[in-house]
C-alpha cells in the first residue's frame, strides 16, 4: 500500500522540480460530497473463471440440475439465492438480479472480451470496456488518481480500446505493490526530475510540435501527482478501525473490497475487484462454498457501508464473471462452462432494487433462458442509468462509428 | 535423493557455463573507454541491392517535389544504428556495439553493418517472433493443442536458411501432424483450440496475414467499402472446411463439407469453396488447402507481396507504409492502385530474389526515408506534422513497442551485447523477465503496428517500477556500477553512460549538468549520481519513442 507521504517534502521539491506544473492543493471536498450531488462511479465485482449460477445467484435446489445446493431467502420478497451467502441476502432491499444473460462466447479470453464490452472479439478492433466509456463520458475533474482503477490478479482488466490507453484500467494486482513503486521515487526525486527535464528539452528541439502530441511530459506530472497525491491514501487500509476490517473479512477479496470502497470515497470514477477461482470443472459445491465464505462478508461489507455513508445511490454495483456453469454436472462433481444462462448481481446507481430479470430451466432441458437479456442489453441499461446516451457513437481510428452499446434497456431496473 | 545429486550438480555446471562465457566475452572495463582499432566484420548475406534502393528513392524524391516539401536532414549515424537494432533485434545498440561501429572507419558502414545484423541469428529470431504475433496473434498457449514458441522456433530456422518466404506460407496453410512437434501447425491448431467455428476465423486470419486484406467483417455483411461479399468469405472459409484434429495431429477429413447456419432461416448450408478474386489462379484439383496455398502465393498475386513488404516496413519503421497493415486497397483498380506502387517496387524486388525476407528489411532499412532525421524546421509548428509525415519525408516518431521497450531495458543493464548464445540460464532468465515485463506493461498483440500513445500505468511502471529499478541496480556486472567506479575520466563516464541509455553523445548543456553532479557528488554518492542519470535517460521521450 502507499506509505504516508511527506507532503511539505513533496511541495518544496515540487516547486524546484523545473517540471511546469503548478500542483494544486489535494481537493478533499470530492471525497466529503454524498447523495445526489457526488460523482458518479461504476463498481465492477468481476469473479473471474466463470461463477456458477446455481451456486450464486439462480439456485435450483432438488431439481435434476441443483446439486446440493440449498436455497434461502433474501431480504426482498420472492427472492432466494444460495446459501453461502446469508450475508449478501441480507442487503436484497438494495439488490437486483438478472438471471438470463447470453453471451456468444464460451472460452475464457473470448468470453471476458464479450462480457466486458458487450462486443464479439474482432480481430482487426478492439471495443472499449464498459468502464472505460464510464471514465470517459463521467470523469472526475478532481481526481488526482487515475479514472479507473483495477484491484486484484486479473487477465483482463478494463481496456480503452479504440478510445485508447488512456482508458486502460490503472492495475494494481496485489495490494501492497505500489509501495515498492512509491519507494524508488523518493529521497532523490528532485534530482532525477531535473535530469528528465533537461533531456526532455533537448529531445524537444526541432520536433516540439509532435513531442506535444506523444503527452510524454503531461503522463510525467500526471504520475508525479499522483504517487504524491492525498488521494492515493485511498489504497492504505491500515488506518481503518479493526472492527471494519473485521466485518470485510481477513482475506483478500475482503482487503481488496475496503480499498474499493475507499477509492469510490475519494471519486475514482470506475473501480474493477477482481476474484478468482471460480473455474470449477472439479469439485464445484466445495470450491463455490469456499469463495462464497470470502466474498459474501466482504461484498456485504461493502454494500453496507456504501449505503450507510450515502454513496449507493451514486455508485453501480455489478458483480459477475465471463459466463456461467452447466446445469449438468460432469463425472468430477464439476460444472463446465455455460454462456446461455447465467446471473449478474447488480444494483446502487438509481436502478431498482429488489427484482428479479428472466429466468433459467431447474429441469436443465432448455438451452435458452426465458427473457434472454445480451450483455449489450444489461450495458446499454447501465449507461442510461448513469446518463450515458448507449447510441452515442465514437469514431474509432480505423473510421469505422462504433456505438457505445447496441442493446435494449431493461425497463424493470430503471 | 537423485534430485538432491542432480540440483547440486546442475548449478555447478551452469556456474561452469556462466564462467566461461564471461571468460571469452568482450572485456567490458575497456568498453567504458573510446575504442581504438576498427573490428573486422564477416558478411554472410548478398546486398546488391543498390539499384533497387536508388529506385525507391527516386520516387520519393519526386514525391517531395511534387507536394513542394523539403525533406529532412540526413540523420545522425548512431541515430540509424540504434534505428537498426531496434528493428532487427528489438533493442537498442549497446555499447559494445556502438564502439566497435565507431571504429569501423570502412566505406557505407551503415550497409556494412546492416547486413552483419541481418546475418545474426538475433534478427531471426526476432522477425520470427514478429511475424507469429502477426500470424497468430498473441493468444496464450494451449498445450498440447498450440504452442506459440514451436511456431517461432520453426520460422526462424526457415528465415536463417533462407527459405522462400512463399514457400514458408504454402507450409503454414497446408500443415498437418501433431502442432507439438510441426512448427507451422500451430497456425491451424492456434485457431482450432478456440474451439467451433475455426475455419471461418483460419479464413480471415489467411487473408490479414498474408494478402493484407480484412476479408473478416464479411462474415456477418458485406465489406463497407471493398468489394468483399459475404459469400466471398464463406468461400474462403470452406477451403479450411475439412481441416480436422483427431489424437495424431491435424488432418484433412476428405468428404467432409463446410457447413454454415443461414442467418435468416437458420438452416444448415453446405458452402463450396471459392476464392474472392482471380479464380483462374486455381490450377488444380488438389486437396482444398493445398489450393488455396497456391491460390494465395500465385506469382501473379500482388497482394501477396504487397501484403509482406507492407509489414516488413512497418516493422523497421514502426509503423507501415499502407495504414492499417492489414487493409490494403485493390492493386488492379486503378485509382487506388498508385498508394501501393512502392510496395509493388519492393514486392517485385523480393521475388526476384527468392522471397528472402532478409533482403526485403535490407532494401527497406536502405532507403532514404530510413536515413533521414525525424526532426524538420517544420515540426515545431503543428500544421506541417501531416504533409511531412505522410509523405515519409521526415522518420515517423513511434513509440517502441513492448518488447522493444523490455529488451532495451535489460540492454541498458549491461554495457555488453546480450548475445543468442549467451547460456541457458541467461537467455531462459532474460526471456521470463521479459514475459512478466510484457504482462505488467501491457502489449498490443497483432494490433502492434497500429498507432498507438503510452498509458499511465505504462508511465507508472518506467518512473517507479520493478522492472526500471532493476534496471539500474544490476549489481556489480551492471553498466551503472561499471560506470560510476570506473577509474575514467568524469567526461568518459558521462558520454559511456549516455551511449548505454540513449546511443549518442551528450550536447554541451547536458554534459555541463551531468558532470556538475558528479563532481559535487562525495565518492560514495557517485554510483547515485550516475543512477539518478540512467532513471532519467530511460524516462525520457528519447528512449520510449523510436526517432
Amino acid at each position: 500500500m502507499l506509505p504516508d507521504v511527506n507532503r511539505r517534502h513533496f511541495l518544496q521539491f515540487a516547486a524546484g522540480c523545473g517540471l511546469s506544473f503548478a500542483l494544486p492543493g489535494t481537493d478533499l471536498r470530492a471525497a466529503a460530497r454524498r447523495g445526489a450531488e457526488r460523482h458518479k462511479s461504476l463498481l465492477v465485482i468481476w469473479l473471474d473463471g466463470g461463477p456458477s449460477q446455481l451456486e450464486t445467484w439462480d439456485p435450483h435446489p432438488s431439481s435434476r440440475v441443483g446439486g446440493p445446493t440449498r436455497a434461502i431467502a433474501t431480504a426482498a420478497k420472492d427472492i432466494e439465492i444460495a446459501e453461502g451467502f446469508p450475508r449478501i441476502a441480507e442487503k436484497f432491499e438494495h439488490l437486483s438480479i438478472v438471471r438470463s444473460l447470453v453471451s456468444p462466447e464460451g472460452d475464457h479470453a473470448r468470453g471476458a472480451y464479450a462480457v466486458k464490452t458487450g462486443y464479439r472479439p474482432d480481430p482487426v478492433l478492439r471495443h472499449p470496456s464498459l468502464g472505460a466509456i464510464v471514465a470517459r463520458e463521467l470523469p472526475n475533474p478532481e481526481l488526482e488518481i487515475p479514472q479507473i482503477i483495477s484491484l486484484g490478479y486479473h487477465q483482463w482488466p478494463s481496456r480503452g480500446g479504440y478510445l485508447g490507453n488512456r482508458y486502460d484500467a490503472f492495475q494494481v494486482k496485489r495490494l501492497g505493490l505500489t509501495a515498492r513503486q512509491r519507494a524508488t521515487l523518493d529521497a532523490r526525486e528532485q534530482r532525477k526530475l531535473d535530469n528528465l527535464n533537461i533531456l526532455s528539452e533537448s529531445f524537444a528541439r526541432g520536433r516540439r510540435a509532435i513531442v506535444a502530441d506523444t503527452l510524454h511530459d503531461e503522463h510525467v506530472q500526471t504520475v508525479v501527482k499522483m504517487l504524491n497525491s492525498e488521494h492515493a491514501k485511498a489504497f492504505q487500509i491500515d488506518d481503518e478501525p479493526a472492527a471494519v476490517q473485521t466485518a470485510y473479512g481477513d482475506s483478500d477479496v475482503g482487503r481488496t473490497c475496503l480499498v474499493a470502497r475507499r477509492l469510490i470515497e475519494v471519486g475514482v470514477s470506475v473501480v474493477e475487484v477482481a476474484m478468482s477461482g471460480f473455474d470449477t470443472h472439479e469439485r464445484n459445491f466445495l470450491q463455490v462454498a469456499a469463495l462464497a465464505a470470502q466474498l459474501d462478508p466482504a461484498l456485504a461489507a461493502l454494500i453496507a457501508d456504501l449505503v450507510a455513508r450515502d454513496l449507493w445511490e451514486s455508485t453501480l454495483l455489478l458483480c459477475l464473471g465471463e459466463f456461467g456453469r452447466t446445469p449438468h454436472i460432469n463425472p468430477k462433481d464439476g460444472r463446465d462452462h455455460w454462456p446461455s444462462g447465467f446471473s449478474c448481481l447488480l444494483g446502487g446507481g438509481g436502478l431498482r432494487g429488489g427484482t428479479v430479470v428472466g429466468s433459467t430451466d431447474p429441469s436443465g432441458e432448455k438451452t435458452k433462458p426465458d427473457a434472454p437479456v445480451k450483455v449489450a442489453d444489461l450495458y446499454t441499461t447501465v449507461l442510461s442509468a448513469f446518463g450515458i446516451d448507449p447510441e452515442k457513437k465514437v469514431v474509432t481510428p480505423i473510421g469505422r462509428p462504433m456505438k457505445y452499446s447496441e442493446g435494449t434497456p431493461i425497463e424493470a431496473l430503471l | 535423493m537423485k534430485s538432491l545429486i542432480h540440483a547440486p550438480l546442475s548449478c555447478l555446471i551452469g556456474l561452469a557455463i556462466c564462467g566461461v562465457v564471461s571468460w571469452t566475452a568482450a572485456r567490458p572495463q575497456a568498453l567504458l573507454r573510446p575504442a581504438g582499432s576498427p573490428v573486422a566484420r564477416s558478411l554472410g548475406f548478398s546486398d546488391d541491392h543498390h539499384s533497387i534502393v536508388r529506385h525507391i528513392d527516386e520516387r520519393f524524391e519526386s514525391r517531395w517535389r511534387d507536394a513542394g516539401l523539403t525533406p529532412a536532414e540526413p540523420a545522425d549515424e548512431f541515430q540509424i544504428f540504434r534505428r537498426l537494432t531496434l528493428a532487427l533485434f528489438g533493442s537498442i545498440p549497446s555499447l559494445e556495439d556502438l564502439r566497435e561501429f565507431e571504429a569501423d572507419d570502412g566505406p557505407d558502414r551503415l550497409t556494412r553493418w546492416a547486413v552483419t545484423m541481418l546475418s545474426d541469428d538475433r534478427c531471426a529470431d526476432y522477425l520470427a517472433e514478429r511475424l507469429s504475433v502477426a500470424f497468430l496473434g498473441d493468444r496464450d498457449n494451449d498445450f498440447p493443442g498450440f504452442r506459440r514458441e514451436r511456431f517461432a522456433a520453426w520460422l526462424s530456422g526457415e528465415l536463417k536458411q533462407g527459405r522462400h518466404y512463399d514457400e514458408i506460407v504454402r507450409q503454414t496453410i497446408t500443415a498437418t501432424g501433431q502442432p507439438t512437434v510441426s512448427g507451422p501447425a500451430n497456425f491451424l491448431s492456434a485457431e482450432i483450440a478456440q474451439g467451433d467455428q475455426y475455419a471461418t476465423r483460419l479464413a480471415g486470419r489467411t487473408a490479414r496475414a498474408f494478402l493484407g486484406q480484412r476479408i473478416d467483417c464479411a462474415e456477418c455483411h458485406d465489406h463497407p467499402f471493398a468489394d468483399w461479399k459475404q459469400a466471398d468469405f464463406q468461400g474462403l472459409a470452406a477451403y479450411f472446411g475439412q481441416l480436422a484434429r483427431s489424437n495424431a495431429g491435424l488432418y484433412d477429413a476428405r468428404g467432409r463439407e463446410h457447413m454454415i447456419e443461414n442467418r435468416k432461416t437458420q438452416a444448415e448450408e453446405t458452402i463450396a469453396p471459392c476464392v474472392p478474386f482471380h479464380p483462374e489462379w486455381l490450377a488444380d484439383r488438389s486437396p482444398r488447402r493445398e489450393q488455396l496455398a497456391k491460390w494465395v502465393t500465385h506469382p501473379d498475386n500482388r497482394r501477396f507481396r504487397q501484403a509482406i513488404a507492407n509489414r516488413v516496413w512497418g516493422l523497421m519503421f514502426g509503423k507501415p507504409y499502407f495504414a492499417p497493415v492489414d487493409d490494403l486497397p485493390d492493386p488492379d483498380q486503378p485509382e487506388t492502385a498508385d498508394a501501393t506502387k512502392l510496395l509493388d517496387l519492393l514486392g517485385d524486388d523480393f521475388a526476384a530474389h527468392g522471397f528472402d525476407v532478409r533482403r526485403l528489411a535490407l532494401v527497406t532499412v536502405s532507403s532514404r526515408p530510413f536515413r533521414l532525421a525525424s526532426t524538420h524546421p517544420q515540426l515545431e509548428s503543428p500544421e506541417a506534422i501531416g504533409p511531412l509525415n505522410t509523405a515519409w519525408a521526415v522518420f515517423p516518431l513511434v513509440q517502441l513497442r513492448t518488447e522493444q521497450v523490455s529488451r532495451s531495458l535489460q540492454q541498458a543493464r549491461t554495457v555488453q551485447r546480450l548475445r543468442s548464445d549467451d547460456d541457458v540460464i541467461t537467455r531462459t532468465h532474460r526471456a521470463h523477465w521479459q514475459k512478466e515485463f510484457s504482462e505488467q506493461y501491457g502489449s498490443l498483440g497483432e494490433l502492434e503496428l497500429d498507432e498507438r500513445g503510452g498509458s499511465i500505468q505504462q508511465m507508472v511502471e518506467r518512473m517507479a517500477g520493478r522492472f526500471t529499478n532493476e534496471s539500474i541496480n544490476s549489481g556489480r556486472r551492471g553498466a551503472c556500477r561499471r560506470i560510476a567506479e570506473a577509474q575514467t575520466d568524469d567526461r568518459d563516464c558521462v558520454d559511456a553512460s549516455f551511449l548505454v541509455c540513449l546511443s549518442r553523445r551528450p550536447t554541451q548543456t547536458e554534459q555541463d549538468h551531468f558532470l556538475e553532479q558528479l563532481r559535487s557528488a562525495r565518492r560514495a554518492h557517485r554510483l547515485h549520481v550516475v543512477e539518478d542519470a540512467f532513471w532519467a535517460m530511460i524516462n525520457s521521450p528519447e528512449f520510449i519513442w523510436n526517432h
